[in-house]
């Protein structure tokens, strides 16, 4: 069980760290937000689901919970507001 | 080799700032600190499972939703100035 949950852990950092890369090597601003957000999201997923079997209690799930759902409902409308700015300001 | 954890955080946030400083354009950086508050965000959950304390989730919890509005508010304005830069 632990096990498990530090490498959800560690590949949760790793993915952060290869949207970090992506928005470093991508060549406009909405493919920088496409590689940001969506990695990002997952990620963080990853990252609640290895905390979720590190601390098996319930007061951690409800938390735990919420958090995915907060983010399950606010980063798409945050990509979707990114992508339409970028999309405006295609010249810089 | 939990700390590879650590490790692979400080290099995501060592390249976001390098994004930040090297890329051009308002756009550009917007994108860099929504991905900065996902880092944010990831150091949360990890001080949470190294502590074992549940705050850390409930501080998780509100700075995501301050990410949110800031992220949505700024790339509004963002696409506002570009329309009236673009209107005649």
């Amino acid at each position: 069980m632990n096990a498990a949950g530090w490498t959800l852990m560690i590949l949760g950092a790793a993915l952060l760290a290869v949207a970090a890369l992506g928005l470093l090597r991508l060549p406009d601003a909405l493919s920088r937000q496409h590689a940001a957000t969506k990695a990002a999201t997952l990620a963080l997923g990853v990252m609640l689901a290895g905390l979720a079997l590190l601390q098996p209690a319930p007061a951690w799930w409800i938390r735990i919970g919420a958090l995915v759902a907060v983010l399950a409902a606010t980063v798409p409308i945050a990509s979707h507001a990114l992508a339409s700015a970028a999309a405006a300001r295609a010249d810089d | 080799m939990t700390v590879l954890t650590e490790v692979f955080l400080g290099v995501a946030l060592l390249l976001v700032l390098e994004g930040l400083r090297r890329l051009p354009g308002t756009a550009n950086r917007l994108v860099a600190v929504d991905l900065l508050s996902a880092c944010a965000l990831a150091a949360c959950l990890l001080a949470a499972a190294r502590s074992g304390h549940t705050a850390f989730l409930d501080v998780a919890l509100g700075f995501a939703l301050i990410a949110f509005l800031a992220t949505v508010c700024w790339a509004f304005a963002l696409r506002a100035e570009a329309q009236q830069e673009n209107a005649p």
